[in-house]
């Protein structure tokens, strides 16, 4: 009897770093309130419950720097705090302004109840979540991965300094959240390019997950194809997404998300609402924008969103359950395959955008509690593990990986194409400016303190996110203007650098919007 | 010396032949403010960087951008000793593969460059002055990425030979022809840089305008 395979579910969460303090209300912090909201609370909670019923569970899990930066962010989680509260308000009122119809009512009791156990949690834990995920790795249930430092895409980053200071100030960024270094890493949109390995390994990386194509396409193609680990010369670990259990997630036509009976996204309080109703919980400007309300369901993939049936919470719970056992099937019988045409303890890799589950998926958390409880019943096919455990069990084949990235096209189009193009030449100056700033000596504070945020804005300016944006075409404005705005910021202060004179207010007022990584050393910008 | 099928925006290589296209669409990037939506772009990035330097960018196993700028010290001093613009010229090479040369603007658009996959190469920029060529600024070595696996369908392990099956990952030899099956459009082949674009057309903006329709 072979040994049961392994399966990785990896969540990778990420966000830019949306902080906005020179602002009451800022409307893009939402994309970090409504994902703790529906995504990292709903799944760390749950996360914590399998923990204290004894359920033998694996995660496996990015925390990028900027988020764990923005979870350790006084002011970001005291505005959250607040949204909460706002949103438990309106949700009263809700109550009493669906109580004629019980359908609605009974949805706007669930999403209720739903923002107070939130708010209930996070009070629970001080606002303070990253220690909470401390203890679940502590305990052996989570695998904790870092990620770029601010999400750059590596294989465009000009300078292998530039890749370096990715490399390095998430190194040290995961340290100062979790008390040790990280033992994996997940490249930027799974970018991989050729020598990559090299800098991982010398800053510390053991492993690593890429496209299925990485491993696929490397030399020489692995016997296991991508039910393997894989080794690179340089001793980095790979390895590769496996299509068929990604597919049955993601798809927007196959995938799970799509089910009727779930809730529908874009139907939400906050355009659906009149004016009196939603207006006190706006940001202001006049702009419409979701509150969490949602009392659709998708009822099916023609329907017009104006014909979208009344969200029932109890039917949607019931076909996430159904779907968690329709995946551990297929899983069971694509382990069964596996372990016939390899030989050897086959690995899967399942990884997604953690925010699939609660934000986009709403029902996807209960979806992955209720497949860890099953996996934790039934090991005979296959168990949950993480990397490091399947490396150990698996052993790795030597294969030089290929340049790969998880988006569209498999390379790095989406990243560098018409509409992003004219990023990188910024870019390329501002690094080169970087290493030269930092390779310099400043006996002066000042001068340091001008070097240090110049490194802080070139690595926000880096955020993949910037580049991805204005690919997809949604939110292109703010893409913009914060990528133009780091590299604002960066010429000024190398204008101050350069002419011996530190504008003093200048300099506070820029530290103090962009202050993520407090922790910043700019030598990781020297010439080695 | 080889033809590549490299193109930018407004210029065209004068050794094909190909015409200039028209002057770009200047886009206004911050629409009038009485009516309709103010967008804040953010402050405006510098136009070019005093700087004699290039950069080359690997989107794919078939597709390099090019980005230069030629403001430095080097090629401004050409420029004063000629007394007007001399001839640019961009070589990208590889030393197992096709040489590709264009004379090129000063200014750079972003040169999109198709090549071959799996194989190194470096480019940079000349000045061609009557008599000699002298070398402004070069990239460090790149190489582009290999699309397939340097094996035959026959001996694949049973676990590649399943991906390959069900999901259509091509694999063949180095030097065998990719087919037809798996031409344009595929994540193994040389699309154009632009959706729905052929190779060989154009349609890129100049640096630095980058910002789509406002919406006006």
């Amino acid at each position: 009897m072979p040994h049961p395979g392994i399966l990785i579910i990896h969540l990778h969460a990420h966000l830019p770093y949306v902080r906005h303090p020179e602002h009451d209300k800022f409307l893009e912090e939402d994309w970090l309130f409504e994902a703790m909201s529906e995504t990292y609370i709903p799944i760390l909670a749950s996360l914590i419950r399998l923990r204290e019923e004894g359920i033998r569970f694996r995660l496996s899990l990015t925390l990028s720097p900027p988020l764990c930066e923005m979870f350790a962010d006084e002011l970001l989680m005291n505005r959250y705090r607040a949204r909460l509260g706002h949103l438990i308000e309106l949700g009263q009122q809700e109550i009493l302004r669906t109580r004629s119809s019980p359908e609605m009512n009974k949805v706007a009791i669930f999403h209720l109840n739903f923002f107070q156990e939130v708010a209930e949690f996070f009070d629970k834990c001080s606002g303070r979540m990253l220690p909470l995920f401390k203890t679940l790795q502590d305990s052996g249930h989570l695998e904790i991965l870092t990620c770029g430092a601010t999400h750059g895409f590596l294989p465009l980053v000009h300078t292998t300094n530039g890749v370096r200071a990715q490399l390095r100030v998430a190194r040290k960024n995961y340290q100062k959240h979790f008390g040790k270094p990280p033992r994996g890493i997940w490249l930027p949109e799974c970018a991989y390019y050729d020598g990559l390995d090299r800098l991982l390994a010398q800053e510390g990386y053991s492993y690593s997950f890429l496209e299925a194509h990485g491993l696929l396409f490397g030399q020489p193609c692995p016997t296991r194809g991508i039910w393997g680990p894989i080794v690179s010369r340089h001793g980095v670990h790979f390895l590769g997404r496996d299509v068929e259990s990604s597919k049955q997630v993601w798809s927007a036509k196959e995938g799970y998300p799509g089910e009727g009976s779930y809730r529908e996204f874009y139907r939400d309080l906050g355009y659906d609402g009149d004016e009196a109703t939603v207006r006190p919980y706006m940001h202001g400007g006049g702009v419409r924008h979701n509150l969490g309300y949602k009392y659709f369901r998708i009822t099916g993939s023609k329907v017009d969103l104006s014909e979208k049936k009344i969200y029932d919470p109890d039917a949607a719970a019931q076909t996430a359950k159904s779907h968690a056992g329709n995946f551990h099937f297929n899983r069971s019988g694509q382990f069964d395959h596996l372990n016939s045409i390899i030989g050897t303890t086959p690995v899967v890799l399942a990884p997604y955008d953690a925010e699939l589950f609660g934000h986009w998926w709403f029902e996807g958390p209960w979806f992955l509690e209720h497949f860890m409880r099953m996996c934790a019943k039934h090991t005979d096919h296959f168990v949950l593990g993480t990397a490091p455990e399947a490396i150990e069990i698996c052993g790795a084949e030597p294969c030089e990986p290929s340049p790969s990235s998880w988006g569209d096209g498999g390379y790095y189009n989406v990243w560098l194409n018409e509409s992003n193009q004219w990023m990188y030449p910024h870019l390329a100056e501002a690094e080169e400016i970087m290493i030269s700033a930092a390779s310099a000596q400043h006996s002066d504070a000042g001068h340091m303190r001008v070097v240090k945020q110049m490194a802080r804005e070139l690595l926000l300016a880096q955020s993949s996110d910037w580049a991805f944006i204005a690919s997809t075409g949604t939110t292109v404005p703010y893409a913009v203007r914060r990528f133009r705005l780091h590299i604002d910021n960066f010429q000024r202060l190398r204008r101050m650098l350069a002419d011996n004179s530190i504008n003093e207010s200048e300099l506070s007022s820029i530290e103090s919007r962009d202050s993520i990584f407090a922790e910043m050393d700019p030598t990781v910008y020297r010439e080695s | 010396m080889v033809d590549g099928e490299g193109y930018s925006y407004r210029f065209r290589p004068k050794d094909i032949g190909a015409k200039p296209l028209g002057a770009a669409e200047i886009h206004e990037e911050r629409p009038p403010r009485r009516g309709g939506v103010y967008i804040d772009w953010g402050p405006e990035p510098p136009r070019k960087y005093p700087r004699d330097r290039m950069a080359a960018y690997i989107r794919d196993p078939f597709w390099v951008c090019v980005h230069w700028f030629l403001e430095g010290s080097r090629s401004s001093r050409w420029r004063n000793r000629l007394g007007c613009e001399p001839e640019y010229i961009l070589i990208i090479e590889s030393p197992d593969s096709a040489r590709y040369e264009y004379v090129i603007p000063r200014e750079c658009p972003f040169w999109w460059i198709r090549v071959e996959p799996g194989r190194s190469y470096s480019a940079r920029v000349l000045i061609r002055v009557p008599g000699k060529t002298i070398e402004i600024c070069r990239t460090r070595s790149f190489k582009t990425p290999t699309p397939w696996v340097k094996q035959k369908p026959s001996g694949l392990s049973p676990a590649a030979k399943t991906l390959v099956d069900r999901f259509g990952y091509y694999v063949c030899a180095a030097d065998e022809q990719i087919p037809a099956k798996f031409a344009l459009g595929t994540f193994m082949t040389g699309a154009a840089p632009m959706p729905g674009l052929a190779i060989g057309t154009t349609g890129y903006p100049p640096f630095n305008s980058p910002l789509p329709s406002s919406g006006r």
